[in-house]
């Protein structure tokens, strides 16, 4: 496993970003993955979105404490059985975002079950993060509490988001690059920069976390 | 363009077909032919006659042709007497295979596992249409389709995705007799609009019970759903079981494929190494995901690679196109590798990113033009050895492999019966895998949790167990100070298995039946060295 790992950029090779971070977003079907992405990619909202069959890539350039990092976002399919191909894709991701719809309690009791699969493929420093959408909805079924308790039980923070009035959607996105950049900058500290800037944490679990690479 | 009056929709094919058709009416070689009103006029009219007339073998090479069935009057028509001269039986095939298949009286009043899912695709299908009315009508359309072929054949699962292949035999149907559909659909989709809101899946039996009445009013509905149930059960039942095994399979083709046309953009880009996952939603859509359908523009390229592939009976049709596509967008997939080579975290995502960004399916014309003519030309030429992914009861090989012959429902329903259980045999063997890999105590867990009171039980006997033999222990040591520790002693310098020890043969019963007679014991001491202990043996 290659593990995590900013792929920095200098200015020599012309890019135009110091960092690059890959986010996944899983979570049953129809709980507004797409639409989170699309309102933070495209800020755009339509109340019916297109399926994600498989899974798609989006990307968008953000600005966190003063450094341009690209996010590199995958959206997964949240029907079970996409769930071989959507695993394959969890290998270096950075942060992932655990979806659930608040006005529908299955989405919300399955979360405990994408959070194992979360941890049974994705590399131990990912930095997870809650989000409960389409909490501008009349129709709420899970409150703000519950997912608060949740989220403390998991250990993860916890945002309540709608992409449908564009409430918190950012801060989803923000709040996740910031905690993973942080992670980088501890895991610097300790294990020193590698060449080029750019940083691997190894995904092996053990006391020294980060080489060059 | 309008289709003459007299066309007899039912139809089986026997005949031969002897008409003489010119080239330009087949279209298949020039790329403006149907620029040209005449000439697709033309093209129409001998498809119409050689349909009335039962030609099989003219509709489908028409079909296969550039600019496939032309519009949806006659698409519909052909798609389902082509559908229906796959199989001997046709009636057979929809009717009575859910009975065949799973011995169990017909499953239409019984609801699906997977219905909730195909509601909330639904809700989010025909997003393209412009025309709310026109939207609410396709969709409540599409919800009655998958509802009733997946509840009939129930043996089969639903797939995100085959919302999107029935969509296009939607409006196929409902443009092709557009005035009819609506009328007959109007009255039904009100009053169904209205017991939905109510109900957000469709799943009583009151509701069943309306819909086979509207079915049996609607001829169109019958005809569609019956199109529909043919295309699933011969053409995509590889993708609709309970787990993506076949369906990546099929996707493994598409790097052979490429491999035979471009053996070296094949090892750079490294496709025998990677998962081809970046092709399933163009290949569980026949590229419709990606392709909404139209209900504009009939002769969109949805629907001829639809024709194609209904035409030539061959789900690899979609496979070769993707490849040909990949292919001919080489130079631009270059470029993108290259440039993106160090803003990945590895070859899976690199390549799916690079795909996803250069094969988004937005060409322009005079591409799909190309491709889908190479896909034609190519077709007939595969190499066997690119279907070695390929199990054996797949549609790929069976149903849906360009076979000229009609295939027995009988047939057909043992095809999905085995292909059901060598899936249900994959996924346990996976599953058995992934137990494996578990800690060992993850391994008890689940037998824990069987029978939570057994293992309790247990444990607090074996607790009491140990504690009556610590007290033991300390009670004879206390009452016995000298007579336990030199046996205790004793055991340590057992070792294992009593090797340099005294002869315990209750520990090693065939150390006393291996001792070697004096003599030979004396001659081996002789000869070789070795000391005639019998631990040389046991050893």
């Amino acid at each position: 496993m290659s593990g995590l790992r900013t792929v920095s950029s200098s200015s020599a090779n012309g890019k135009n970003y110091d960092s690059i971070m890959k986010i996944l977003l899983v979570g049953d079907s129809g709980v507004g993955k797409s639409c989170l992405l699309v309102r933070f990619v495209e800020d755009k909202f339509s109340p019916s979105f297109i399926t994600t069959i498989g899974i798609d890539f989006k990307i968008k350039t953000v600005d966190i404490n003063g450094k341009k990092v690209k996010l590199q976002l995958w959206d997964t399919a949240g029907q079970e059985r996409f769930r071989t191909i959507t695993t394959a894709y969890y290998r270096g991701a950075m942060g992932i975002i655990l979806v659930y719809d608040v006005t529908d309690e299955r989405t919300f009791a399955n979360i405990k079950q994408w959070f194992s699969t979360v941890n049974q493929h994705a590399n131990d420093e990912a930095q997870l993060l809650l989000v409960g959408n389409k909490s501008d909805m009349d129709t709420r079924a899970v409150t703000t509490e519950q997912g608060e308790t949740l989220a403390k039980e998991l250990g993860i923070p916890f945002v309540e988001a709608s992409a449908k009035d564009d409430t918190n959607v950012n801060d989803i996105f923000f709040q996740l690059a910031k905690l993973i950049q942080e992670k980088i900058e501890s895991e610097k500290i300790v294990g020193g920069q590698g060449k080029d800037g750019s940083i691997n944490i190894n995904g092996g679990g053990n006391g020294t976390k980060s080489n060059c690479c | 363009m309008s289709a003459p009056s007299d066309i007899k929709s039912e139809l089986t094919f026997s005949g031969t077909d002897s008409e003489f058709l010119s080239d330009s009416v087949l279209g298949a070689k020039s790329p403006v032919v149907f620029e040209d009103d005449e000439q697709a006029h033309a093209k129409l009219h001998t498809l119409l006659r050689a349909l009335r007339d039962g030609r099989r073998e003219t509709v489908a090479q028409l079909g296969a042709s550039d600019g496939g069935f032309l519009c949806h009057t006659a698409r519909k028509k052909c798609w389902l007497a082509l559908l229906r001269a796959m199989v001997t039986d046709p009636a057979l095939l929809t009717n009575d295979l859910t009975t065949q298949a799973a011995q169990a009286p017909p499953a239409a009043s019984a609801t699906h596992p997977d219905e909730h899912q195909i509601s909330l695709d639904v809700k989010r299908s025909f997003c393209h249409v412009p025309d709310s009315h026109t939207k609410q009508t396709l969709r409540t359309i599409l919800e009655q389709v998958l509802v009733h072929v997946i509840r009939k054949h129930s043996q089969l699962r639903y797939y995100q995705g085959f919302h999107d292949v029935v969509a296009v035999f939607v409006v196929v149907f409902y443009c092709g007799d557009e005035c009819g559909v609506d009328d007959l659909f109007y009255s039904a989709s009100t009053s169904r609009a209205s017991s939905m809101e109510s109900s957000p899946h469709p799943s009583t039996s009151s509701d069943s019970t309306k819909f086979s009445q509207d079915f049996l009013m609607l001829v169109d509905l019958e005809d569609l759903c019956e199109a529909v149930e043919m295309f699933a059960l011969l053409f995509l039942r590889d993708f609709m079981m309970s787990s993506l095994d076949f369906t990546i399979e099929q996707l493994k083709v598409i790097p052979l494929l490429i491999a035979q046309k471009d053996a070296d953009f094949h090892s750079d880009f490294q496709l025998g190494s990677i998962d081809p996952f970046f092709a399933i939603s163009s290949i569980l859509t026949l590229f419709s995901h990606d392709l909404a359908p139209s209900i504009s523009d009939q002769s969109a390229v949805v629907f001829q690679i639809f024709d194609l592939v209904i035409s030539t009976r061959s789900m690899l049709a979609p496979l070769c196109l993707y490849a040909n596509i990949v292919v001919g967008k080489k130079q631009e997939l270059v470029a993108a590798y290259e440039s993106n080579l160090s803003n990945f975290d590895n070859t899976t995502d690199l390549t799916h990113a690079i795909i996803q960004q250069v094969v988004n399916m937005q060409f322009e014309p005079s591409f799909w033009l190309q491709v889908l003519e190479e896909t034609r030309g190519s077709l007939k030429s595969v190499p066997k050895c690119v279907l070695e992914p390929i199990n054996k009861y797949s549609v790929l090989v069976t149903s849906a492999g360009q076979q000229d012959d009609a295939v027995a429902p009988a047939q057909v329903a043992g095809w999905i019966l085995k292909q059901i259980k060598f899936n249900q045999l994959k996924v346990a063997q996976q599953s058995k895998g992934n137990l494996d890999k578990r800690p060992m105590f993850a391994k008890w867990i689940p037998l824990i949790k069987k029978r939570p009171l057994h293992y309790l039980k247990f444990s607090i006997a074996l607790g009491i167990a140990a504690i009556l033999l610590k007290l033991y222990i300390q009670y004879y040591h206390e009452r016995y100070p000298h007579s336990l520790i030199p046996y205790l002693e004793h055991l340590k310098s057992f070792k294992f298995l009593g090797l340099d020890s005294a002869q315990r043969p209750w520990i090693d019963p065939l150390k006393s039946l291996l001792k070697l007679p004096a003599h030979i014991s004396g001659m081996m001491e002789h000869s070789t060295g070795y000391r005639s202990d019998n631990s040389f043996f046991i050893a």
